[in-house]
C-alpha cells in the first residue's frame, strides 16, 4: 500500500516538472501570451524597488537620527557637569558623545559650543587655567548648549541621493 | 460587439496585465509602510528629543532644590515654547498640568538628603507632553498624535563641583574624653578625626576623569577640585603647629586667645593631594592634610590638649579670611565646624565687654555672628554638634545654650548636624533636618552636598 502511495507521488511530480518546461518553451516561441507578466514586471519592478529602498533608506537615517539626538543629550548632560573638573570641557563631551554613538562615524560629527553666550567650534577649547576661556565660561546656574551635526548619508546602490542632506541635534543644560 | 459572457470568459483566460492589480496592492501597503516608516520614525526622534528637555528640565530644576524657583528652572531648561530648549523642530510642547512636581524621595532620605524648607523636598519631577504633527496618519484622521516623557533627579548625588573646604577641629581637652556611644568606642577626637577621614575618602581631589590627579606641588594638584584644610582651636604657636600632622611624638603649644595677632589656628592649609585620584579608595601616606586627620599609619594627627578653652569666633574669622583669600571664581567655599558648643573661654587677652569681637563675654553669641558673617559672604558654614549641651554658654548669661549656638551657626538648618548621643547623658541635642547622629555618616551626608543632581528612576518613593 504504501509502495504503491510513493509510486504515485513521484509520477506526479515528473508531470509538473514536465508542464513547467513546455510552458517555458511556449513562452520563448510567442505562441501564447503569459509572458506579458513578465514584462509588466520588469515596468511596475522599479517604483516597487524604489518605494522599498526609500523605506530602508529612510528608516537607516531616522536611526541615525535617534542615536546622534540621544548621543547628543548626554553630552550636552556630561558638559553641564564639567565646571572645574576639566580644562577642555568641549574635548570631554565630545569623548562622551562618541561613546554614546558608537555606530556612527566619528570622524564625520561638527561640533559647536554655546558656553554662557560664548560660542566655540570644534572638537576642542582648550584652556590653560580655569578661569580663562571656555572653562571659564561654565558659570554655575548658566547655561551651556551643544549643537552636533552629521551627515545623514542617505546611501543606495552606491550613490547618495541627498548629499547635503544633514542630521543636528541640539541641547542646552543649566551648568551645575 | 462581444456578448458579456464572452468577455468574462476571456478575463478568466487571458493573463495580459494580470500584474498590475497586484502590483497596485503591494505599492498600496509599500506606500502604507513608508508612510508608517514616516510617521513612526518621526514620533520616535520627537520621543528622544522631549526625554532629552525633560532630564535637562529635572537636572536643572534639582540644581535649585530645596528653594521653591526650582520649578521655575526646570520649565526655563524644558522645550515648552520661550524656554532655552524649545525648537521648530519639538513644537506643541506642553508642561503637564501639576509638574515640575517637588517630591520629598524616602529613598533619598535615606541617603542624607533631607526634605528641608522652604520646599521641603530632595527631588524633582518633570512631565512634559506634545502633540506629534503626523505625515501619513493625517489622511486617516490623525493629524497629530501625544507622546509624554517623563523625567525625575534627585539633588545630589552626582558628580562634584568645586569647594573650598576648612574643616575647624575642638582640640580643647574635653575632646580626650572616651566617645562611649556604640558608633565609636574612642577618644572624642579619634571619633572626629574618624569622621574627618571619611570627608576625605568621599570628596573629589581632581576631574573625576582623570586616572590620576598628577604631581602635587606644596599640597596641591594642578587641577584641583575639592580642596580641604585643616583648623583647630585653641590656637597654637605657629613653629609648632607641625606638630599636630609631622608624627614627630612633639606636641603644639597651645596658647591664648590673643588679639590682634591671632595664634596659629591653621594647622594644614588648603591642599588637594589627600587621594591620587577620584577613583582612590585610599587616602594618600604623604599628605599632610590626611596625617593631621590621623589617616597616616602609626600618626595619630590632631592632638586634643586644650588648656586655653573654647571660643569660636577668632577661628571663624580667620577661616573666613583663608578662604576669601584663595578665592577662585566659580569655586564654593565651605567651613565645617566640630565642637560640643560651650563656648566660654576665660584665656582671652581681651578684657572688651561690650559682647563683639573679641570680647570675653556673649562667646556664643560672637560666634553665631562670625558664622552669620560667613553666611553672607556666600560660605556654607556646617555645623556638626558632638555632645553638645543643654546648659552652658556661661559668659551669655543664659540667653542661649551650646546646642542653640551650634545649631544657629549653620548656614540653614539642614547644615546643622549633631550626633547627640555622645553626650554622656548630658542632654539631647538632635537635628530635626537631618536626623542622623553617627559621625561618619554624617561626614558622608556633607561630602555628598558637595555634588550635583543626577538622574534617578520615576518610580522612585
Amino acid at each position: 500500500m504504501s509502495v504503491n502511495n510513493k509510486h504515485a507521488q513521484s509520477n506526479e511530480a515528473t508531470v509538473d516538472l514536465r508542464s513547467i518546461l513546455e510552458r517555458a518553451v511556449s513562452i520563448l516561441k510567442k505562441d501564447e501570451d503569459h509572458g506579458n507578466a513578465l514584462i509588466e514586471l520588469a515596468v511596475t519592478l522599479p517604483p516597487l524597488l524604489l518605494v522599498a529602498t526609500g523605506i530602508w533608506v529612510m528608516g537607516f537615517a531616522m536611526n541615525n537620527y535617534l542615536i546622534l539626538t540621544n548621543a547628543t543629550t548626554v553630552a550636552a548632560r556630561q558638559l553641564s557637569i564639567s565646571r572645574g573638573q576639566t580644562l577642555d570641557p568641549c574635548a570631554v563631551a565630545v569623548a562622551a558623545l562618541k561613546a554614546a554613538a558608537p555606530t556612527l562615524t566619528p570622524g564625520s560629527f561638527t561640533y559647536s559650543f554655546t558656553l554662557n553666550t560664548t560660542t566655540y567650534t570644534g572638537s576642542s577649547c582648550s584652556s590653560g587655567s580655569y578661569t580663562t576661556g571656555a572653562p571659564s565660561n561654565l558659570v554655575q546656574g548658566q547655561p551651556a548648549s551643544m549643537t552636533v551635526n552629521y551627515p545623514c548619508s542617505l546611501q543606495a546602490y552606491k550613490a547618495n541621493f541627498a548629499p547635503t542632506c544633514n542630521l543636528q541635534a541640539q541641547m542646552t543644560e543649566l551648568v551645575q | 460587439m462581444r456578448s458579456p459572457t464572452c468577455s468574462l470568459l476571456r478575463l478568466k483566460t487571458d493573463e495580459r496585465g494580470s500584474v498590475l492589480p497586484l502590483v497596485a496592492v503591494i505599492m498600496t501597503f509599500l506606500l502604507g509602510m513608508a508612510g508608517m516608516v514616516a510617521d513612526v520614525g518621526h514620533m520616535m526622534y520627537c520621543r528622544a528629543q522631549l526625554q532629552g528637555t525633560t532630564d535637562a528640565a529635572a537636572l536643572a530644576g534639582a540644581q535649585a532644590l530645596p528653594y521653591t524657583t526650582a520649578t521655575t528652572i526646570a520649565t526655563t531648561y524644558s522645550a515648552v515654547s520661550g524656554s532655552k530648549n524649545a525648537r521648530s523642530s519639538l513644537p506643541n510642547v506642553t508642561m503637564v498640568s501639576g509638574y515640575p512636581a517637588l517630591k520629598c524621595l524616602a529613598a533619598l532620605k535615606n541617603l542624607g538628603m533631607a526634605c528641608s524648607t522652604p520646599s521641603n523636598s530632595n527631588a524633582i519631577q518633570v512631565k512634559q507632553t506634545m502633540n506629534v504633527p503626523m505625515f501619513f496618519m493625517g489622511l486617516f484622521g490623525h493629524a497629530t498624535m501625544p507622546v509624554s516623557a517623563i523625567s525625575t533627579a534627585a539633588m545630589q548625588g552626582s558628580s562634584a563641583t568645586p569647594y573650598n573646604v576648612i574643616i575647624i577641629v575642638d582640640t580643647t581637652g574635653s575632646m580626650n574624653n572616651n566617645d562611649n556611644d556604640s558608633q565609636c568606642t574612642s577618644t572624642r577626637i579619634a571619633c572626629a578625626l574618624s569622621g574627618v577621614q571619611v570627608l576625605l575618602q568621599n570628596l573629589s581631589p581632581c576631574g573625576s576623569h582623570l586616572t590620576t590627579c598628577g604631581t602635587v606641588t606644596s599640597g596641591n594638584v594642578s587641577g584641583a577640585v575639592d580642596k580641604v584644610s585643616i583648623f583647630t582651636f585653641p590656637g597654637v604657636t605657629s613653629a609648632t603647629a607641625a606638630n599636630d600632622y609631622n608624627c614627630s611624638g612633639n606636641s603644639p603649644t597651645v596658647t591664648a586667645y590673643t588679639y590682634p595677632t591671632l595664634p596659629t589656628y591653621q594647622i594644614v592649609p588648603l591642599s588637594s593631594d589627600y587621594r591620587s585620584s577620584t577613583k582612590a579608595t585610599t587616602l594618600t601616606q604623604t599628605s599632610s592634610v590626611v596625617a593631621a586627620a590621623g589617616g597616616k599609619t602609626s600618626c595619630s594627627g590632631l592632638q586634643a590638649l586644650g588648656g586655653a578653652g573654647t571660643y569660636y569666633a577668632g577661628v571663624i574669622y580667620a577661616a573666613q579670611a583663608q578662604l576669601v583669600a584663595s578665592s577662585v571664581a566659580g569655586t564654593h567655599n565651605v567651613i565645617i565646624i566640630l565642637s560640643d558648643g560651650d563656648a566660654s573661654s576665660s584665656n582671652m587677652t581681651s578684657t572688651n565687654s561690650n559682647g563683639t569681637y573679641p570680647s570675653n563675654v556673649k562667646q556664643c553669641q560672637q560666634a553665631i555672628t562670625a558664622a552669620a558673617a560667613a553666611t553672607t559672604a556666600g560660605t556654607l558654614v556646617y555645623t556638626v554638634a558632638y555632645g553638645a549641651t543643654s546648659s552652658g554658654c556661661s559668659t551669655d548669661s543664659g540667653a542661649l545654650t551650646p546646642c542653640q549656638t551650634m545649631q544657629q551657626m549653620a548656614s540653614a538648618p539642614q547644615y546643622f548636624f549633631s550626633d547627640y548621643t555622645a553626650s554622656q547623658g548630658r542632654g539631647s541635642c538632635g537635628s530635626a533636618a537631618q536626623p542622623t547622629s553617627n559621625l561618619n555618616q554624617i561626614f558622608t551626608q556633607i561630602a555628598g552636598n558637595f555634588t550635583v543632581s543626577r538622574l534617578i528612576p520615576d518610580n522612585t518613593t
